[in-house]
């Protein structure tokens, strides 16, 4: 090997350590040099106090912290540690040490954020970073503004997820106005208004769990749905086109063509579900006749449904009985189920 | 299908409360099994051929679980469930895990000992059970009380939801109050920050640097604290004992008769004022 190349392989080891060098030195929480790198400052560095934090008073040499991180931060920032003590779900890297994301001298970054949010962020969930950008359907509110920290509490919660409130109470935080409107420029529902008008409620809706069918964070569906589902009124009978629906609700009330146990939407052991759903090409969709966030009516039943291109809306009319009901002027003429009927052809 | 209908309504009518129609199996299903109403406490076969009940009879509380096999949901509650199973170790809660026979019996066996899960192992024929309590969701937690009154019925949900189920069973058993378990069930928004966060932080920063004797620094803290909040009460009283320290008398009485003028039992205000004075 010549001395040129041995110089040459030296000074390629050397450019290959210098991002390193410079990461470890950004992320071991050395205070930052350059002006305009800094954003923020923290008081007591700014004061020159440094024994507050470490050995020594002395900024050129302040020796090691003379504490945990962690006790020394909550010294001051007591309502952190107070709720961090209190509630149930805590933020791993806020258990291991505040530094995990914040530099305790100055920072670029808001709150003395080593990186802004949501970088900083993706760079442990990298996976929901892919997630929000890399998505057919994207969340802005996971991206923009305050990012991440519009639904999640980076410290502590009460509720799983970091999430600072349940998924509902959160989303209507948004969802809960009229004059939303999607990426295409079609107004978005006001749910607060919806179910205010609708009394009877989706289950995942009554459990504030918005998360059961939409992806917060982006996905491939229309409207952040986790699964398919038919977008139109009729669809062909396939159990994948109603992924959506079967993550909870059993696919096998849908292909019992006889049952008296599968479902009381039934004439006699005829198995209605059966005969509205379970076609080849015009098998009418679960929207035909149910409301998936909230309904007037019992079983989520709905007033009427939009049908056609023009967005005339076909009424569904259905009257409940004691054993049975009755549908009427709607896709048919008046029709009538008896649950204790004599097993029908 | 003629024993079925032989069984079907014997079963509907044990499981449904008395005052149920005696028509039960083709009431109207609307509202399947509703809080309130007592869960006759059917036996129902096991794994190893015998019966068992589906609710406890010594225990305050029995918890149920209606569920499929090969269902993520399922899975996740199941696992959740063997926690809670552990987390109520030695407390009188029945638990108790529902399955139709449609699905694959040893399937069911080995997601039990995958997941840790010792509680009985039921099944439903042909989805009778379910049929009858006109169970449309699966997975769902049913939770009673000593007298099988339904006290809780929870379909599954992604966030929150072993969180809900032992708030629920923890109620029942008389452990927490109903507000307890509404915030719970419904938690407040945790809000970080408040209006007078960033008077605490000066404040907390302040008594760092007294305790430390940088005494100026220290009461140009107190003091910005008291600009963010001037109904700190800790804040006038460190201003007050620096002061003191500085043996600026006047100025430390004032800051003491804020305090105590806020906070008359003030006991910290009471003594400095008193040191101000010249007292003992």
């Amino acid at each position: 090997m010549t001395s040129r190349s041995v110089i040459l392989s030296l000074l390629a080891s050397f450019l290959a350590l210098v991002p390193s060098v410079l990461w470890a030195a950004a992320g071991s929480g050395a205070p930052l040099t350059q002006p305009e790198q800094i954003g923020w400052v923290h008081a007591p560095f700014e004061m020159g106090d440094c024994s507050l934090c470490h050995e020594h008073a002395d900024a050129a040499d302040p020796g090691a912290l003379a504490a945990p991180v962690n006790d020394l931060c909550f010294g001051c920032h007591d309502q952190i540690a107070d709720m961090m003590a209190s509630l149930p779900e805590l933020h791993g890297a806020a258990e291991d040490e505040c530094t995990v994301c914040h530099n305790a001298h100055n920072a670029r970054g808001n709150k003395l954020l080593i990186q802004e949010v949501p970088e900083l962020c993706i760079e442990c969930h990298d996976d929901v970073g892919t997630e929000a950008t890399e998505s057919a359907v994207q969340h802005d509110t996971v991206i923009e503004g305050r990012a991440c920290l519009n639904c999640h509490n980076p410290h502590a919660s009460s509720v799983e997820a970091l999430l600072t409130q349940l998924p509902f109470d959160q989303c209507v935080d948004c969802h809960g106005s009229a004059g939303l409107l999607d990426d295409a420029g079609r107004e978005m529902t006001d749910f607060r208004a919806l179910l205010g008008a609708k009394p009877v409620l989706h289950g995942p809706v009554a459990s504030k769990d918005c998360s059961a069918c939409h992806h917060p964070h982006g996905g491939e569906n229309f409207r952040l749905l986790t699964h398919e589902y038919p977008a139109r009124f009729y669809a062909t009978y396939e159990e994948r086109n109603y992924a959506l629906c079967f993550d909870c609700h059993e696919a096998e009330r849908f292909v019992q063509e006889r049952t008296t146990t599968l479902t009381g939407f039934r004439d006699g052991d005829k198995n209605l579900h059966f005969v509205h759903v379970n076609k080849d090409r015009r098998g009418r969709t679960c929207r035909a006749c149910h409301d998936v966030h909230a309904a007037p009516q019992e079983h989520l039943i709905r007033d009427g449904v939009p049908y056609g291109s023009r967005g005339w809306m076909l009424e569904i009319n259905f009257v409940p009985a004691a054993n049975g009901g009755t549908c009427s002027r709607t896709c048919h003429p008046a029709l009538s189920y008896d649950r204790t009927g004599a097993a029908t052809p | 299908m003629t024993l079925a209908c032989a069984f079907f309504p014997s079963l509907v009518s044990l499981v449904l409360a008395a005052g149920a129609a005696c028509d039960a199996q083709n009431a109207d299903p609307a509202g399947g099994l509703v809080e309130g109403e007592t869960v006759a406490n059917v036996e129902l076969p096991t794994l190893a051929g015998d019966v068992a009940p589906l609710l406890g009879e010594e225990e305050a509380v029995s918890v149920f679980v209606f569920f499929k096999p090969e269902q993520e949901h399922s899975q996740s509650l199941l696992a959740d469930v063997s926690d809670l199973q552990r987390e109520f170790a030695g407390e009188p809660v029945h638990w108790a895990a529902v399955v139709s026979d449609r699905f694959d019996k040893a399937r069911s066996a080995d997601l039990f000992a995958e997941l840790g899960l010792e509680i009985p192992l039921l099944f439903t024929s042909q989805d009778s059970l379910f049929g009858a309590l006109d169970v449309a969701l699966l997975p769902i937690v049913g939770i009673t009380d000593r007298t099988h009154v339904l006290r809780a019925y929870l379909p599954y949900r992604k966030v929150n939801y072993a969180a809900a189920i032992a708030a629920h069973v923890r109620h029942v058993l008389g452990e927490i109050s109903a507000e307890e378990l509404a915030e719970v069930v419904s938690p407040h928004a945790v809000v970080q920050g408040g209006p007078n966060l960033e008077a605490r932080r000066c404040l907390k920063f302040a008594q760092k640097l007294f305790e430390s004797g940088r005494n100026e620094k220290a009461l140009a803290l107190a003091l910005k604290s008291l600009e963010r909040d001037s109904t700190l009460v800790e804040a006038h009283d460190l201003a007050g004992q620096i002061l003191l320290v500085q043996e600026d008398f006047a100025a430390a009485a004032l800051a003491f008769e804020k305090a105590l003028a806020l906070s008359p039992e003030d006991s910290t205000a009471r003594a400095g004022l008193q040191a101000c004075r010249g007292g003992p």
